[in-house]
């Protein structure tokens, strides 16, 4: 009587693992979003500190210099939205999660 | 055949209250199991259990041969174990066509959702872009049922399926589970009302105040069935 659907079950349950307290990934993807947010700002203030102090005297090396900055400002400045973007993804998924649950029991209990 | 849903010994409640006491029976593909008792016996209890929705506090549930007592609901549910809760679980603020497309999985086009379902189902197909809570009852556990298909199940857990449903709706309704029952799907079928359930049921047990009293061939509960609710 297996058909390849029930293989695919006995399959799908060894992969499972049978232990739970599993950690909350959204939550993880939110405090990593979050830290990328704000490590990416301080990269960002520290190039535009660290070029505004940048006087060598030779007007080439403080260029060459200024435009590693910039590049690294750059950088910190996309961490910070790749950061952002994280954020607030994992941060929908959690309320439109709690929504969706929270309608299911409004629904049901208007059923009763 | 090797079942692909044991319960062995299971105890289970609600905080510190008691409401199974060593429940055992198992489920087999293609095979139906017939729950039956009245109010209050633990049936649903059992159901939740079956589908991770509550933990026993002792004894162990084996789902295709591994033990996976405590392990997360929706991972069972990913992996093929669909329950129809009573209340048919389907969103009466939603039409018939969204509350399909809320069930389609990754994978799988909503079309061939909504055709399948059509086929299974053709009244529903003339009120797709009806409010689901406006459909009569019995349209209603169509949907339910339909939804849950649509996840191609290996194990169906059913609770209260005929519940408030005319019976010519509810002989319909089981014809269906038959059906599907043949397609290979493990299906526990949890009812209060026993006489159309034992009519497709393969075997069939009787739960009094949490315990498994009876087990065996529908025609062997169904005498028994006078004492089990009339005591």
């Amino acid at each position: 009587m297996d058909r390849p659907r029930v293989n695919e079950f006995r399959e799908a349950v060894e992969s499972l693992s049978a232990k739970t307290g599993t950690p909350d990934r959204d939550k993880i993807y939110q405090w990593l979003g979050a830290l990328l947010m704000c490590a990416g700002i301080v990269i960002a203030f520290i190039a535009y500190f660290v070029a505004g102090a940048q006087n060598s005297g030779d007007l080439a090396v403080d260029n060459i210099k200024h435009n590693e900055h910039i590049v690294l400002a750059i950088c910190g400045i996309s961490v910070t939205v790749a950061g952002a973007a994280l954020f607030l993804k994992s941060s929908i998924t959690r309320f439109l999660r709690f929504w969706l649950i929270r309608s299911i029991y409004e629904n049901r209990s208007r059923e009763d | 055949m090797t079942p692909l849903l044991s319960l062995h010994k299971i105890n289970a409640g609600y905080a510190e209250i008691p409401v199974l006491h060593d429940v055992s029976f198992s489920l087999y593909p293609g095979k139906i199991y017939a729950l039956l008792g009245p109010n209050g016996g633990g049936k649903s209890t059992t159901l939740k259990v079956c589908s991770g929705q509550l933990n026993p506090t002792s004894g162990d549930l084996i789902i295709a041969g591994k033990s996976m007592t405590k392990t997360d609901p929706s991972a069972l549910a990913r992996a093929g174990i669909c329950t129809i809760p009573e209340g048919k679980g389907i969103f009466p603020n939603l039409t018939v066509k969204d509350n399909l497309i809320m069930m389609s999985k990754s994978g799988i086009a909503s079309e061939d959702i909504e055709e399948v379902a059509y086929q299974r189902f053709p009244q529903l197909s003339s009120r797709s872009r009806q409010t689901a809570g406006t459909l009569s009852g019995g349209e209603q556990q169509m949907l339910a049922m339909t939804r849950a298909l649509a996840t191609d199940p290996a194990i169906l857990l059913l609770d209260e399926l005929s519940m408030g449903l005319a019976p010519l709706i509810v002989g319909q309704l089981y014809e269906i589970v038959e059906q599907v029952a043949s397609g290979g799907v493990a299906i526990l079928i949890v009812e209060q009302f026993a006489r159309t359930a034992l009519e497709i049921a393969d075997t069939a047990g009787i739960m009094l105040n949490g315990r498994l009293v009876n087990e065996g061939s529908p025609e062997s509960i169904q005498k028994d069935l006078k004492h089990a609710y009339l005591g």
